[in-house]
């Protein structure tokens, strides 16, 4: 499923003194099963961006598309779009609720009104997908977990709506080494596996590097940079100015080019660094 | 150097649950941080570095094992406000240690419990504003401020105590790159320029790289101790406890496995961009 | 539409009103409170109406923001004025349709009434439009202190209202987001009927719930850290002191209660 945005301009408090511009006539257009990542600090307009796709804050004027509906229209049923368009907010982990695991990411396949048997095996289907063991864990309580299992929790929340579209905001925020791991892992596995469109809203510009096909890059309420990572990171200056560092990886190959060092092809992750640093010595 | 906090033999442990079953979060730590030092706590969640750092102002005493700051215990009631004013803490989540609706009265929070007189109150609340640089933002509402500035204001806060030391537990975790960047000035600020002894707890490798000294979390244990070069050149062993080591290391440890010729305890680019500059010399003659 | 509310909030100002202490306004409110049921006639209308206006005029608070917050009142205010007029009986027939019928005793208890509500508001609106929340908060604190005796936990209170006026902004945006969050899994929070409603507000209320406890005791623990120990041997940043302008506010406040007491005594 892809999503088209055009001219898209929305205005926080409107008409009060403290108006804020928080996007400023945005275009772009995610392709049907793309891996796309949407970079900025906060207060860049990525938070309230996200919000559009799939009808959760209304543009001030602009349309977007999902694939092909313009959701702006009136009369489009935004329960519907919601049903295909799956949004994990920042810290999902605070909006669990329910007594059991299990309950908890029933929560949205009920609303959608399936059959007991679809929702238990959408349960059981989310669950796999963020490795949560459903014999150990779908009677536990929520609050019992650890927070990256929480997390874990609230995105199979989310996927058990089976949507086309995911979109997630920071999904690693706050979580260990290991934990941040274990969320892009399962990110790539679905994406490769469900097939579905993955929208990653993110700071750490190593894991857009390593995950991402395209990259927004947004600032003021604005998108700065458009591309794939490799065409992304060659405006380092730019991405410096607006506070965003490049990946290690290319902050060590422009230390080797002060040093008149030039690695072969161009590197963005830690392996690519290693392979062309062997290839010049070899040679 | 002396230390200015010990921890002997710590046993911490708590019931969790409905069940009330007995957790070990520290389990037997001997620890002693040297007056104006940096040292860095590294660990995975769970790992027990959080309830490390609560047992260093007597916020949780042990179960066992005893701690001392500046020779005072813990467990002594007599003490214990003299020693959090002593060791001084910043917590991971800006909005939860926030008391106040407006930023310098939340500075002051803390001198004002101090009893200190409203005269120094206000010399101090305008000195650890502008040691964290948000002295402009004095008369704001802290739900203006990006989570950076929040934090800036709750080290302003700690540091308008007059603390010898301060613990900062996860202060970046919630962060974005750039109020990281802020803070962590701060941090280093603190310790070079004012003197400081500092305990920064995190997860971020990169953050502890440049600390005098970086201790390792396991299970409640202390697994791995020493200066940042030894502690990082243990790849292998880091990397099993589910934790990162800093990109230089990580990178020099796979080119040395290819079996390159470069030394083990490189933690910086810098260091490792030479390495490299040399062996293409040779390389090439 | 939250953000609609006015009532309550603070107009940032340097009026003489602005700058008069916290401990005196909150006084000379409750006062004025007093006199709005001491007045009896239409002279002591005249006088608690232009001493209102005046203090109005000097907070420079603009009269569009002090009708903004009348709204959310506004319905009890014409529900107050039609019960007056229609259920109060006595004097003339004015006019009559049915079994209802309006009379002068009616009419005059009824304008008089709802002008005394909306003098009421404007007062205690001008209290807080003029007052940051935190001075209001070390007033009460300062002005319940020597009821602490008699057990009034005068620095408790305080401490409790101002931490209540810091969380707030911090959990209507987390409300903001929680709601948000379950709107994308589904939940619906404008269609079906009350009970349907009420239901569907636990997937924003228990994570709410649970959100403020762990802010609760997290908060807790930073205040411990920073070595709060309750009222007792605390000083302030700021201290309230007394101003030549409370002693000219003082006997204003105090010259109309006299007006009024004598408009009671004399001419009622």
């Amino acid at each position: 499923m892809s999503i088209k945005v055009e001219h898209l301009t929305h205005i926080y408090n409107k008409g009060l003194t403290y108006e804020t511009v928080a996007l400023d006539d945005v275009s772009f257009e995610i392709e049907t099963g793309a891996f796309a990542g949407i970079i900025g600090h906060t207060g860049s307009g990525k938070s309230t961006l996200i919000q559009h796709f799939n009808g959760i804050l209304k543009p001030e004027s602009g349309r977007i598309f999902v694939n092909g509906t313009d959701i702006t229209e009136k009369g489009i049923k935004m329960t519907e779009i919601r049903k295909r368009v799956g949004l994990v907010f920042q810290y999902p982990e605070y909006q669990l609720f329910e007594e059991t695991v299990a309950k908890d990411i029933a929560f949205g396949p009920t609303k959608m009104g399936l059959s007991e048997e679809e929702i238990d095996k959408r349960v059981r289907d989310a669950m796999e997908l963020v490795s949560l063991d459903y014999d150990i864990y779908a009677g536990r309580s929520p609050f019992e977990l650890s927070g990256g299992q929480k997390r874990r929790v609230a995105i199979a929340g989310v996927l058990a709506m089976k949507p086309e579209v995911l979109i997630l905001d920071e999904p690693t925020a706050g979580l260990d080494p290991r934990a941040h791991r274990e969320i892009l892992d399962m990110l790539e596995k679905l994406h490769q596996l469900e097939g579905c469109t993955v929208i990653l809203v993110s700071h750490n510009m190593e894991d857009m590097a390593e995950i991402a096909d395209t990259i927004i890059v947004m600032e003021h309420g604005k998108i700065v940079l458009q591309g794939t990572p490799r065409e992304v990171y060659e405006h380092r200056d730019l991405l410096m100015d607006i506070g965003l560092e490049p990946p290690a990886a290319m902050q060590f190959t422009r230390l080797l080019e002060e040093k008149g060092i030039k690695l072969p092809g161009s590197v963005m992750t830690m392996n690519e660094t290693a392979e062309a640093i062997l290839r010049l010595l070899r040679n | 150097m002396s230390s200015i906090i010990e921890l002997k033999n710590v046993t911490f442990e708590y019931k969790s649950g409905e069940e009330g079953r007995v957790v070990r979060a520290l389990d037997g730590v001997d620890l002693a941080i040297e007056e104006g030092s940096f040292t860095g706590i590294i660990g995975v969640n769970g790992s027990g570095k959080s309830t490390l750092a609560k047992n260093m102002n007597g916020l949780m005493l042990p179960t066992e094992g005893e701690v001392l700051v500046k020779g005072m215990n813990t467990r002594d009631p007599e003490t214990i406000w003299k020693i959090r004013q002593t060791v001084g803490m910043v917590f991971q989540n800006p909005d939860n240690q926030m008391v106040s609706a407006i930023v310098e009265d939340d500075v002051a929070f803390g001198p004002e419990n101090l009893g200190v007189e409203p005269q120094e109150i206000r010399r101090r609340v305008d000195m650890a504003l502008t040691d964290v640089g948000m002295y402009d933002f004095r008369k704001k509402a802290p739900h203006m401020l990006s989570g950076g500035q929040k934090q800036r204001v709750a080290i302003a806060g700690v540091v308008a105590m007059l603390p010898d030391v301060i613990v900062f537990d996860e202060p970046t975790a919630m962060l974005d790159p750039k109020g990281r960047r802020e803070v962590l000035e701060i941090i280093r600020k603190l310790n070079r320029e004012s003197g400081k002894t500092v305990v920064l707890i995190t997860h971020f490798m990169d953050e502890v790289a440049r600390a005098d000294r970086v201790v390792v979390m396991d299970d409640g244990r202390v697994t791995l101790d020493g200066k940042p070069r030894e502690v990082f050149r243990e790849v292998e062993q880091l990397k099993a406890l589910g934790l990162d080591v800093p990109f230089a290391t990580e990178l020099a440890d796979r080119l040395r496995k290819e079996g390159m010729d470069i030394p083990e305890d490189v933690i910086f680019m810098e260091e490792l961009a030479e390495e490299i500059g040399r062996l293409e010399l040779e390389a090439r003659s | 539409m939250l953000k609609d509310i006015t009532l309550g909030q603070y107009y940032p100002g340097e009026s003489v009103i602005h700058r008069m202490d916290p401990r005196f306004k909150i006084i000379a409110t409750l006062l004025y409170i007093v006199a709005l049921f001491v007045m009896v006639n239409f002279t002591s209308y005249i006088f608690t109406v232009t001493f209102l206006v005046v203090v109005v005029a000097l907070s420079k608070v603009p009269l569009k923001f002090i009708l903004r917050g009348m709204k959310p009142i506004f319905i009890i205010l014409i529900l107050t004025f039609l019960l007056n007029l229609f259920l109060t009986k006595g004097g003339d027939n004015i006019f009559s349709i049915g079994f209802l019928s309006i009379t002068t005793q009616g009419l005059r208890s009824a304008v008089f009434l709802a002008s005394r509500l909306i003098l009421l508001i404007t007062s205690s609106s001008i209290l807080t439009y003029t007052t940051k929340p935190i001075m209001l908060t070390d007033g009460i604190e300062q002005l319940l202190k020597p009821f602490r005796k008699i057990g009034v936990p005068a620095h408790e209170l305080a401490m409790m209202m101002s931490i209540a006026l810091r969380f707030i902004p911090t959990l209507m945006e987390e409300t903001d987001r929680i709601m948000k969050a379950q709107m994308a899994r589904g939940a619906d929070f404008e269609t079906g009927n009350l009970i349907v409603r009420a239901k569907g507000l636990v997937p924003i209320l228990i994570p709410l719930f649970i959100g403020s406890l762990r802010r609760a005791d997290e908060l807790a623990m930073a205040m411990e850290a920073r070595c709060y120990q309750g009222g007792d041997g605390r000083t302030r940043l700021h201290s309230l002191k007394y101003s030549h302008l409370d002693l000219i506010g003082a006997i204003a406040i105090a010259a109309l209660l006299a007006v009024l007491i004598i408009q009671r005594i004399y001419f009622a």
